[in-house]
């Protein structure tokens, strides 16, 4: 093959890697986490649930955002509603109220979620006379899950207080333990030499029994 | 039912019930070229494919196939270098995705396994799918351990008659025992044989013509001249008896040696030391064994001073026997399991123990015939009588077992290939430890692995929900993406995902979430190949420049200017085989982990600032080209 074939052929080939990079982009772009609110149909209204600020980070202010709609696609908006939303962290939950928020139809929570991982909110109550109790999860089909904010800190990733505490716990429970181990060793090296000085003293008697 | 069959009744149970149902790999998938889940910028000459042992190229088929099921190999599977790699040609392939369907016959042992993987040629690695990688072994056939349990046992009363012959505590002529040794073992033989031929799926003539198929003749012939001596010991006159079964002995131990250089103990590593061990382990038992069968055989009727003579010189002689078993058998075991967990989770570790049972209670037996029976031996035989058959049901349990083994693949063989990538990594509080696997090291699918542990008392964490997110390190402009891990055996967590669609550095964050808390530990690993070795040119008076070859085609040119520690700026320039400069539309250039600001500075040149230290500094350079094509390469630069 000379150096003109050799050419073609690699021009060739980067057609067919500009393919296959379109392609791949196509596919990423489909497989990723959409940064995306989960909607469902709540009896006769269409519920958007979500995250306030996506992608959401631990340890920064977030809230959740919920919208509900007419079948005319016009926002629901009931003073009098009584909504709340329970959070869910693995075994952890806690109850807050929606609020209205500051646009027609939307309600908030505002919260800080301290932990990376799965969150689910189970919102319920009345509103516009509808009795919901409907609850969704974070996955890549519906909302973020939420990430460690280290992901996205410059210039230094500095740790969360939570984990200083958590590491503060570990170290002077190590501590401790050493300490006891330390202890233990004194216990064990103060018996060892006793048991030691006993045997000379038997020894050196039965020696000058012997003798 | 005597308490004592009763007992050895429910031993040989509760053996059988402790005996593996299930078959570890023989000729294990190690290593293969291009790897499972590979997506190829190129198509590939050949397939090749390394395994745990020997395979035999005659019996073995490797297809690879497109998604219309179309085969592209080019030829049978091929021997190579390295007798435990198969390769086969491929014709041209186009673009697409292949499946490589392999089926092993394994030349040690005869025994098959097949599987298959996928591998793409110029298209999306996300198409390859998710599972890359399968492995299916057929348990072990109760045919062929039929055979081999025959043959064993045939050969251990051929050792034990010529021994009893030779060694004048038995029948100088052979008789029944030699002659039924002789009888079972031939059967046995053809049994295994036959056997040995179903499993590869091919005729007697084609099953000769290969390793698995000689060592069955050298078996044979072994067994021919052992029948030889015992034809020759009935008919020759009284002197020759003895020289006769001596030879039938030796030929017996010759088709032990032959049977065992075609099994696991030829396989692995130490092969000389493993093989002389299980040799010799097998002619202890035909010794002991058989000899005690033909010394019972020899001592009926009543009591005399010639019997006991023969008893006290075969107590002598089985003292040493079972000291050879103990010894070789304990070498043998832990040759081939290297963990607790293998004795107790795999089937060959199971049969093990249920042979360490079953000699354990023959040991016993054999303690109360030396201290019981031996001193009334000149009044009654019947106490050693009935304690030998005790002895010897036992021991035709253990060669069951022992057939059972020669059957099974030991952990050893079937242990896969350390995977390609593992990193460790712990979080800040230093509550857990991580050690995360992957399959390949190689861009495409892969299979990962997390295990998870409490930092301080290394017990395993959970249960948890893990989850993975990948960083491509050198693509910032590429967002992450997140794989889920479904909990797998002990304590593992496990997924497959193509989330590692590129060559070069990557950060995964792993997420594990308790009941009430999460904690997330980053490790960072390569993917792709190593350092290229740059080709450097220094001009007289100039900066030096870098050249390599760039993942996805083409050249990159590395300048720094000056190459000196400390402050200084890095050109590099996209080129192709003309060399013609390539347009690029965005680079990333890093200096270790520090992504660097970067200027255009012509079509398909850039520059940036940097900061070298003194040593090794890595400087990896990611484009894009206005044609969309991702070229990434790294070089390295001792900095003096």
């Amino acid at each position: 093959m000379d150096t003109r074939e050799r050419y073609v052929a690699w021009q060739a080939a980067g057609v067919r890697r500009a393919v296959c990079a379109f392609v791949v982009a196509i596919a990423l772009s489909l497989t990723w986490p959409a940064s995306a609110h989960e909607t469902k149909q709540v009896g006769a209204l269409t519920m958007t649930i979500g995250w306030g600020e996506e992608p959401a980070y631990s340890g920064l202010t977030n809230s959740i955002d919920v919208t509900f709609a007419n079948a005319d696609a016009m926002p629901v908006v009931d003073a009098a509603g009584a909504l709340t939303v329970e959070i869910a962290f693995g075994t952890e939950r806690n109850t807050v109220s929606l609020l209205p928020g500051g646009r027609p139809g939307l309600y908030q929570a505002k919260f800080v979620p301290t932990r990376s991982g799965t969150y689910s909110f189970r919102v319920a109550g009345k509103i516009a006379g509808l009795a919901i109790d409907t609850t969704s999860t974070c996955s890549s089909q519906s909302f973020d899950c939420v990430t460690d904010v280290a992901a996205i800190q410059f210039p230094a990733k500095d740790p969360a207080s939570g984990e200083l505490l958590t590491r503060l716990d570990r170290e002077q429970a190590r501590a401790d333990r050493s300490a006891r181990n330390a202890k233990n060793a004194v216990r064990i090296a103060v018996a060892a030499v006793a048991v030691a000085v006993v045997a000379l003293v038997v020894a050196a008697r039965r020696g000058r029994r012997a003798s | 039912m005597t308490r004592r069959s009763a007992v050895a009744c429910g031993l040989l149970v509760a053996c059988c019930l402790f005996l593996p149902r299930v078959a570890d790999a023989h000729a294990g998938l190690q290593t293969s070229d291009p790897a499972p889940g590979a997506a190829l910028g190129a198509p590939p000459n050949a397939v090749r494919l390394s395994f745990s042992e020997n395979a035999s190229a005659t019996l073995s088929t490797v297809r690879v196939l497109d998604r219309d099921g179309a085969s592209h190999e080019d030829g049978r599977p091929q021997p190579t270098a390295d007798p435990r790699a198969l390769e086969v040609r491929l014709a041209r392939l186009p673009d697409g995705v292949y499946t490589v369907d392999w089926r092993i016959v394994s030349a040690v042992d005869g025994h098959t396994t097949a599987g298959a993987f996928a591998f793409a040629v110029g298209v999306d690695p996300t198409t390859v799918g998710a599972v890359t990688r399968t492995v299916k072994t057929p348990p072990p056939s109760a045919y062929e351990v039929l055979g081999r349990w025959l043959l064993v046992g045939g050969l251990v009363l051929l050792v034990g008659a010529g021994a009893a012959g030779a060694l004048a505590f038995g029948d100088a002529s052979g008789g029944a025992v030699a002659w039924g040794g002789l009888l079972v073992s031939a059967i046995g033989l053809v049994v295994l044989a036959d056997a040995q031929r179903r499993n590869a799926g091919a005729s007697f003539a084609h099953l000769l013509d290969t390793s698995v198929g000689r060592a069955l003749l050298w078996r044979g012939a072994a067994i021919a001249v052992a029948g030889a001596g015992v034809v020759a010991a009935r008919s020759r006159a009284t002197a020759a008896r003895r020289p006769a079964m001596a030879v039938a002995a030796v030929a017996a131990m010759v088709a032990m040696a032959v049977h065992v250089a075609a099994g696991h103990a030829a396989a692995g590593s130490a092969r000389s030391l493993q093989t002389l061990s299980q040799w010799a382990h097998f002619a202890a038992v035909g010794v002991w064994m058989g000899g005690l069968a033909a010394l019972i055989a020899h001592i009926r009727g009543a009591p005399s001073r010639d019997k006991a003579g023969a008893v006290r010189r075969f107590a002598a002689l089985a003292i040493g026997g079972l000291a050879v078993v103990t010894v070789t058998g304990g070498l043998r075991a832990l040759h081939e399991l290297k963990s607790w967990h293998e004795v107790t989770d795999t089937g060959y570790g199971r049969a093990i123990v249920a042979k360490v049972v079953l000699i354990a209670a023959i040991t016993m037996l054999a303690a109360r015939n030396r201290w019981r029976s031996l001193p009334v031996l000149e009044t009654s035989l019947e106490p050693l009588r009935r304690t030998s058959r005790g002895e010897l049901a036992l021991a035709g349990s253990a060669l069951a077992v022992a057939a059972v083994l020669g059957s099974l693949a030991p952990p050893a063989s079937a242990r896969t290939a350390p995977p390609a990538i593992s990193v460790s990594g712990a979080d800040v509080a230093t509550t857990v430890r991580v050690k995360l696997t992957a399959a390949s090291s190689q861009p495409g699918p892969n299979r990962f692995t997390v295990r998870a542990e409490d930092y301080d008392s290394r017990r395993v964490v959970g249960p948890a929900r893990v989850s993975l997110r990948f960083n491509a390190l050198d693509d910032p402009d590429v967002a992450p993406t997140t794989l889920t891990l479904a909990r797998g055996s002990r304590g593992n967590f496990v997924g497959e995902g193509p989330n590692l669609v590129f060559d070069g550095r990557w950060r995964v964050d792993v997420l594990i979430q308790r009941s009430d808390d999460s904690v997330t530990v980053p490790v960072r690993f390569d993917v792709g190949a190593p350092a290229p070795n740059p080709s450097v040119v220094r001009p007289p008076g100039g900066p030096p420049s870098y050249t390599v070859q760039a993942s996805g085609g083409g050249f990159l040119r590395v300048t720094v200017d000056p190459e000196r520690a400390g402050a200084t700026r890095v050109l590099v320039t996209c080129f192709d085989f003309n060399p013609e400069v390539i347009p690029v539309e965005r680079m990333v250039i890093t200096v270790g982990d520090r992504v660097l600001s970067v200027v255009p500075v012509d079509r398909g040149m850039y520059a940036a600032a940097a900061v070298l230290a003194r040593g090794r500094n890595r400087i990896g350079v990611v484009t894009r080209t206005t044609f969309g094509a991702r070229q990434h390469a790294f070089v390295d630069i001792e900095v003096p």
